[in-house]
Formats: structure tokens, C-alpha cells, sequence
């Protein structure tokens, strides 16, 4: 009769035994490390392309419209000879003066390196009404040689500069010479009218939303809002619970709910998430906007229903020796509520489906960068081979896409409002372990109220 | 001795030398326990490889509130189990059936082969016979945890660990008595 029994045997000739690995085997291990912590530095990448995209987007999105800017030509030091003048083109004599109607968005030139023009220009331009310009010169539709015309608002102005003085003109959009650039309008040789600068309005280029959603999310795959239950059989940890494990010490996070050792042989199933939420948009086309906002995110999915293991923690009771566990010792059924609160800044782009209808549907589609911030959610702990509520275990960092559509239901003066059902689907792995591959699905109506911003403004 | 805090620190510092000196304090143990729960030393050396490196990739999670060899073991355990699971010629003998209840024998040879022998003959077993063998008697879990990591019932963890128990000892016996291996491998495996 042995003095120990089998069991004990078996441990004491095994437990410690030791093999010596190939070296190989070592130089894959240190090599994978090596790469994986290179790779940790590469994931700040996508942020990077991210936030480059989203800075040259806004820059194409909120640069001024090339219409927009002071037209003035900005000519330091140079002699006025050398300043471009229009060509000039040559005028008959015997014909009867004309109105010369001027391209829109005309340049800029220093009307007193001109002085053939200065005289009908000065002579004939109302300050901030209308720039009439006249000439001699045969009845023709267009001159092209008024590719280029400045004025000087008021009239009787003195000559700011002498007529070989360099020219240094940089005017601001109110300046008199930006004024002369506002867009022309031309009422044509046959109506007889005048040239005329009206700078007729614009749509709205901003607009200004608060919104608010609400809906079904779900944690799974795509579109995955009742995933069945995990084929990783692990343990919940049961919350604020401190056993001992065949010797490692396992600490649950207090703060829980669990009440109970659970298993996870239950499924996903779908909870309640709402958003709230800011944004400015900018039109960059008649039908395209781009969008960035700023909005919170509370999402909850559930597990369960899920068999408790009754009043003692698993991996406390896992360890008392000789303890008759018989049958399952179900005494409890009851569904944990995983909650995520994220912070994401939504990047879109909406394109407006029917922009002359009333309701003016539009389709959106675009990124939403996230920070996983806080939240009670059992999170899978490798290590232990169990779920944990454990913040280290979160992917903190979220790439979300959505895409959406919306309508105006109700207009009122300075904006509307508009809803439509949205999805959203985030890229990725809620938790930061293999093999549980969790991603957060989220679903629902969005109620939108905008602030359309003031018309562009109206030129002088 | 080694200062475990230390090499833990410089090993999360990204210090090569760090990390290579705790894979050499424990990779040749760790190969043991791999070597138990598969059939062949290549599949053993997959599992080192990749229980390592989910060792160095966890290592921040290691809270120093135990051995830092029996927190590796259990990962390595663990790595060990989702190998088995994933690797379509090891799925067909985790196909646990319940079972009923195997009487159990009450029987403690003395064992007198050494370790190799020893992990030799339990590497002979079925696969679920053997990872609930190794789990149980030598890692010492419950057949509770062990249900909930194999996702089988308690009950069936218990007879098939009486089975493979008798298998063993039954090969075990024949070893001794002939200083050599059984001949015949176990009932299914054959790797």
C-alpha cells in the first residue's frame, strides 16, 4: 500500500517536471512580443488617418469659397507699369457709347494704373449700389477685356495712390475694392440696363443640430443583437469576490452587480441605448454636407438569463477540498445588464436624396471614433479564464461606422426638425481579449433639431 | 533568487533581456504541462509558443498577489484547452458524451515509472479522458470548474475522470510490472 495516494503521486511526479524547449520555440516567442509591441505604436495610425482626414475635410469643407475672397491682386513693390491692365479694346469713334457688361467675379486691378477707365468708373459707381460702367465702343454682348475691373467705392474718392506707385492693395471683404467683387449680375444689352453687382443670396452654408436617439443595442457580430450563447465556456466572476484558484489568487472587481457565480451558458440578447448628442454641418455642395458632432452614448446589452450558482463564489468554493458539489447547484436565474458609455466624435457625410421636396430626405453615412470610457459590462479576462467587470479589460479606443437616414417632419423659422432611423456598428472588439469577439450594435431612431445658420450675406 | 517584481516590471518595460530570462525560467516547466494535454512534441511546442506569448501580452493583468510560475501554468492550461478545441483532430475526442456514473475504484497503485513515462502514458489516453486526468489530478481543479472550462456537466466530468483513472492504472500496472510502456495505445487515441 502506497503511502500517498494516485492522485497524489501523479502530482508530485508531474506537477514540476520540466522538458527543455527547442530553442526556436524561444526566438518565435521573443520575436512575436518584439512585433507586437511595434504594433501597438502602428495602432495609433488609423487615429492618425483619422484625424488628418478629418482636418483636410474640414479645411476643403470650411475654406472660403474662391468667390468669396477679396479679389484684389496683392502687388507689392512692383511699379504700376508693371501691374496687368485690361487690354483695352479698340473703340471706334463714331460709335455710339455702349454698356459693356463685365464678367462676374471679375479680377482686380489698380484702377489708377488705368486712368483710360478710372474716369467711367469713378463717374459712374454709386458707392455699395451698382457699378455701371461706360464706354464708347460698339453694341457688343461682352467685353473681354473687362476680364478685370476694380472700383473705388466712393465716388470722388482721392487718388489713394499716384499713378507709378507700386501697388499694395489688400482689401478686407468690406474694403471698398473687395466690395467691387462682389458677384455681377448683368442685366444684358438687350433689357438696357446696367451692370449691376447684386450678390444675390445664398443657401445656408451652416447648420447647427442637437440630437437625440434612442434604440435596441446588442453586443455580436454584425447586426448581431440576440447572439446565442458563447461557445467559450468560461465563468463569471462573481462581483467583489476574492478567492483562490488552484493557487491564483482571482479578485473581482467590486462595483458589480452579479450577485452570484454564474456561467455563460446563456445568450446575448438586445437592451436599450440612447444618444445625445451635438453637431455642425457645413454644406459643400448643393446636395453634400459634411457633419462632425460630439455625443455620448449609453449602451446596454444583457446576458442572460443566466444559472447562479448559489450563495457561494465558484472559485471560493473551488478550492475547499472534499466539497460535494452534486448536482448543479442552480439556486438563481438572472440577467446581467452589461452597460458601455462612450464618448464619440461622429464624422459624416449626408447626402441629400430630393433637396427641393419639402421633407428634403438625405442619407448619412460616416465614422464615428470613440473613447469606451466607463461602464459595468462583464468583460473577458483570459487570464482567469472568466468574465470580470474590469475597465483594463475594455478596448477603451472604439471605430464605429453609421449610416442613416433622415427626414424633416416639422420646419419652423431658423430651423427644423427631422428624424429617421439610424444603425450603427462598431469595428471594434469591445473587449480586448480572444477569442470573445464582442461588437457593439446599436439601432434606432434619431430625432434631430437644427439651427440653420443665417443666408449667406447679402452683398452691398 | 529572482526578483519576480523586477523581471515582471522590466519584462512590461519592453526589456528584451527581461522577457528572455522568463521564458527561460519557465518555459522547460511549462513544456511539461503542454506535453501532458497533447499528442505530439510539435503540438506541445505550438502550445508553448502560444501560451508565451498570451503570457507576455497579459503580463500588466498579474497582480503579484501570487506565484507568478502557477499564474503562467494556468494560462498555459488554458491555451492548452482552447488548442484542443480548435484543432479539428483533437475536436472529435472533446465530443463528450454523458455518461453514466462510473463506479469508482478506490485503488492507489504506487507509482513507480518516472515523469516521462508517466506523461507518456497519459498522452496514451483519449483526448477528454486525458485533459480531464491532467485537469483534475494534477492541476487539481474541481469537476465543477472543470465543466465549466470544458463546458460539460460536473457529472460527466466525474465518470469520465473514474474512466481514464482506471485506464491509467490499469497501464500504469503493466508498466511497472514490465519496466515498459503498453503496447497497445488507449481506446481512440492514436496520434
Amino acid at each position: 500500500m502506497p503511502d500517498k495516494d494516485f492522485e497524489q503521486q501523479l502530482r508530485d511526479g508531474l506537477h514540476d517536471w520540466q522538458m527543455a524547449p527547442p530553442p526556436p520555440v524561444r526566438d518565435a516567442v521573443l520575436e512575436a512580443v518584439r512585433r507586437r509591441r511595434r504594433r501597438r505604436g502602428l495602432l495609433w495610425i488609423p487615429l492618425g488617418v483619422v484625424l488628418l482626414g478629418a482636418a483636410l475635410g474640414g479645411y476643403y469643407a470650411f475654406r472660403r469659397h474662391p468667390a468669396e475672397r477679396p479679389a484684389a491682386i496683392r502687388q507689392v513693390g512692383l511699379p504700376a507699369s508693371t501691374v496687368a491692365t485690361p487690354p483695352q479694346p479698340a473703340v471706334p469713334a463714331a460709335v455710339a457709347p455702349a454698356e459693356v457688361p463685365v464678367a462676374r467675379r471679375a479680377g482686380s486691378v489698380n484702377p489708377t494704373a488705368s486712368p483710360a477707365w478710372v474716369p467711367a468708373v469713378r463717374g459712374a459707381t454709386p458707392a455699395r449700389e451698382a457699378v455701371t460702367l461706360r464706354k464708347t465702343g460698339a453694341d457688343r454682348p461682352a467685353a473681354p477685356a473687362a476680364s478685370e475691373v476694380s472700383a473705388i467705392a466712393a465716388p470722388g474718392a482721392p487718388d489713394l495712390l499716384p499713378s507709378n506707385a507700386p501697388v499694395a492693395l489688400t482689401p478686407t471683404p468690406w474694403s471698398p475694392a473687395a466690395l467691387a467683387h462682389q458677384p455681377l449680375e448683368t442685366g444684358g444689352a438687350n433689357s438696357g440696363g446696367d451692370v449691376k453687382n447684386t450678390g444675390g443670396a445664398k443657401p445656408a452654408a451652416w447648420s447647427f443640430r442637437v440630437y437625440a436617439a434612442g434604440g435596441a443595442s446588442g453586443q455580436g457580430s454584425f447586426l448581431s443583437f440576440g447572439a446565442p450563447a458563447q461557445s467559450q465556456h468560461v465563468n463569471f466572476m462573481d462581483a467583489g469576490a476574492t478567492g483562490n484558484n488552484a493557487g491564483v489568487p482571482v479578485t473581482g472587481a467590486s462595483g458589480a452587480t452579479a450577485s452570484t457565480g454564474m456561467d455563460t451558458l446563456a445568450g446575448r440578447r438586445a437592451g436599450f441605448g440612447w444618444t445625445v448628442g451635438v453637431s455642425a454641418s457645413r454644406r459643400l455642395s448643393s446636395r453634400f454636407r459634411a457633419e462632425a458632432g460630439l455625443d455620448f452614448t449609453q449602451a446596454e446589452t444583457r446576458i442572460g438569463p443566466v444559472n447562479g450558482y448559489g450563495p457561494y463564489l465558484g472559485y471560493t468554493a473551488s478550492n475547499q477540498s472534499n466539497y460535494n458539489y452534486g448536482a448543479p447547484p442552480y439556486t438563481t436565474r438572472l440577467t446581467y445588464i452589461n452597460s458601455y458609455r462612450l464618448l464619440s466624435l461622429p464624422l459624416d457625410v449626408s447626402w441629400s436624396v430630393a433637396p427641393r421636396t419639402r421633407a428634403q430626405p438625405s442619407v448619412y453615412l460616416g465614422v464615428a471614433p470613440a473613447w469606451l470610457f466607463s461602464g459595468d459590462a462583464l468583460m473577458y479576462n483570459p487570464s482567469y479564464s472568466g468574465y470580470e467587470v474590469a475597465k483594463s479589460l475594455y478596448r477603451h479606443l472604439q471605430l464605429s461606422g453609421e449610416l442613416g437616414f433622415s427626414a424633416t417632419i416639422l420646419r419652423f423659422k431658423g430651423g427644423d426638425v427631422g428624424a429617421g432611423p439610424f444603425l450603427e456598428y462598431g469595428f471594434s472588439n469591445l473587449q480586448k481579449f480572444a477569442p470573445v469577439s464582442d461588437h457593439l450594435n446599436f439601432a434606432g431612431v434619431r430625432l434631430d433639431l437644427s439651427l440653420v445658420g443665417k443666408t449667406s450675406r447679402k452683398a452691398p | 533568487m529572482t526578483d519576480t517584481r523586477k523581471l515582471v516590471k522590466d519584462c512590461l518595460a519592453g526589456d528584451p533581456t527581461a522577457q528572455g530570462e522568463l521564458y527561460d525560467l519557465f518555459s522547460g516547466q511549462m513544456l511539461g504541462v503542454c506535453y501532458r494535454y497533447t499528442k505530439s512534441q510539435a503540438d506541445a511546442e505550438d502550445v508553448l509558443q502560444e501560451g508565451f506569448i498570451n503570457v507576455f501580452r497579459h503580463l500588466d493583468r498579474f497582480r503579484f498577489e501570487g506565484e507568478l510560475g502557477a499564474w503562467i501554468r494556468r494560462i498555459m492550461v488554458n491555451t492548452a484547452l482552447n488548442y484542443l478545441k480548435k484543432h479539428r483532430h483533437y475536436q472529435q475526442e472533446l465530443a463528450f458524451e454523458d455518461d453514466a456514473m462510473h463506479p469508482v475504484v478506490d485503488d492507489h497503485p504506487e507509482v513507480r515509472l518516472g515523469a516521462k513515462e508517466l506523461a507518456d502514458l497519459i498522452r496514451q489516453l483519449p483526448t477528454g479522458y486525458q485533459a480531464i486526468l491532467n485537469l483534475h489530478a494534477i492541476e487539481g481543479y474541481t469537476h465543477v470548474e472543470i465543466g465549466r472550462m470544458l463546458g460539460i456537466h460536473e457529472g460527466t466530468s466525474r465518470s469520465q475522470y473514474a474512466r481514464a483513472r482506471a485506464l491509467l492504472i490499469t497501464w500504469i500496472r503493466a508498466a511497472s510490472d514490465h519496466y515498459r510502456a503498453p503496447a497497445a495505445p488507449g481506446p481512440k487515441g492514436n496520434y
